[in-house]
């Protein structure tokens, strides 16, 4: 083998290790950052965003930048600490250079629902999500650039003309999305 | 070789080099969580006489409320008493590894749940949906000649009641 070729071999195969870090690394940052919402720690959450990143979680509208994330999760902190379990699987990364796109699913097993006087503890309602995101190399570190969140089960999020349209197709409206993540 | 193009090989032997330690690193990284996914599928089997074999000889383990323990036999003690815990009708769903490997040792943390289906009520089982824990895995791993195995392992259940304020229990993980 000659050098020239040797060192074609070596810059596709820095290619595909640099492709498969960056999977890792991207993975390490969702499963992360959703560990931390489970865990309440909103703190560290922020800077997982990129400064200029656009936030679109179920109906809290559209977010843009750290300023209005950081107020969205001042929100979020103040809707209480429940005693949720989240479990985030099936991820699908893209990487493209310095940017990626990425799905994963979602569940969130409820536990505790308000009643007269009191938190009552019921097992067995759960939610399914969908993540649908970009990120971004930033100064060598991966975060989110942008992040779409919806629950598509067993009620799926939906504006109102979402909603018109499930209606049209004769879907029934149940009662118990429109919740808080 | 002019000495010039032996730079050049050399250079690209030493890039090969770099790129080889990449790749390790990132099996490592799969080899691990084989190593951890498959010691929570033995749990969930009851196969309580496999679990030592997945500890380094000195590791310690810190699971619940039962303290620490430390090294491989008594660790295998520690397992072999949980035979006499009946727990049945039980799903155990391992989640969200961030695996760091540095070397020969690596940190890991992981999110774990336990679907539990059978209760009691008044000395009866009773076929109950719905419950679930959730705990937190941070363990540290080290390379043996035999493969990654866990040289630390630390367990809480933190929702929907952590381990820390609610310590009266009976069951275990």
């Amino acid at each position: 083998m000659t050098d020239d070729e040797l060192e074609a071999q070596l810059v596709a195969l820095r290619s595909r290790v640099r492709m498969l870090e960056d999977v890792e690394s991207i993975k390490k940052l969702h499963r992360t950052y959703v560990r931390h919402l489970a865990d309440r720690q909103w703190d560290d959450m922020l800077v997982m965003f990129t400064s200029d990143a656009v936030v679109d979680l179920r109906h809290h509208g559209v977010r843009h930048g750290h300023a209005q994330i950081a107020e969205l999760f001042g929100a979020m902190r103040a809707a209480g600490n429940p005693p949720d379990g989240y479990v985030l699987s099936s991820p699908v990364i893209d990487v493209d250079a310095d940017t990626a796109i990425g799905a994963w699913t979602w569940h969130r097993h409820r536990c505790e629902f308000p009643v007269m006087g009191g938190q009552l503890r019921v097992f067995g309602p759960w939610w399914e999500g969908r993540y649908r995101c970009t990120y971004r190399r930033d100064e060598g570190r991966w975060k989110f650039s942008a992040m779409h969140f919806r629950l598509v089960a067993p009620d799926p999020d939906g504006g109102a003309d979402e909603t018109d349209t499930a209606q049209v197709r004769g879907e029934r409206a149940i009662g118990g999305a429109g919740h808080a993540i | 070789m002019p000495s010039d193009d032996r730079g050049v090989r050399a250079e690209l032997v030493a890039e090969l080099g770099r790129l080889g330690a990449r790749l390790r690193d990132l099996e490592a990284v799969v080899e691990i969580e084989d190593l951890h996914r498959g010691f929570t599928r033995a749990v969930a089997d009851r196969q309580f006489d496999t679990l030592s074999g997945f500890f380094t000889a000195d590791a310690a383990i810190d699971m619940r409320r039962h303290g620490e323990v430390h090294g491989r036999d008594a660790i295998k003690r520690h397992f072999d008493g949980m035979e006499s815990v009946p727990l049945t009708g039980a799903g155990y769903l391992l989640s969200s590894p961030v695996v760091h490997v540095t070397g020969d040792s690596a940190a890991g943390e992981w999110t774990w749940h336990r679907f539990v289906a059978d209760a009691t009520v008044a000395g009866r089982p009773v076929r109950v949906w719905g419950v679930w824990e959730e705990g937190r895995y941070r363990c540290s791993y080290r390379r043996t000649e035999y493969g990654w195995r866990f040289s630390r392992l630390h367990f809480r259940v933190v929702r929907p009641d952590d381990d820390d304020s609610f310590s009266d229990r009976s069951d275990d993980e």
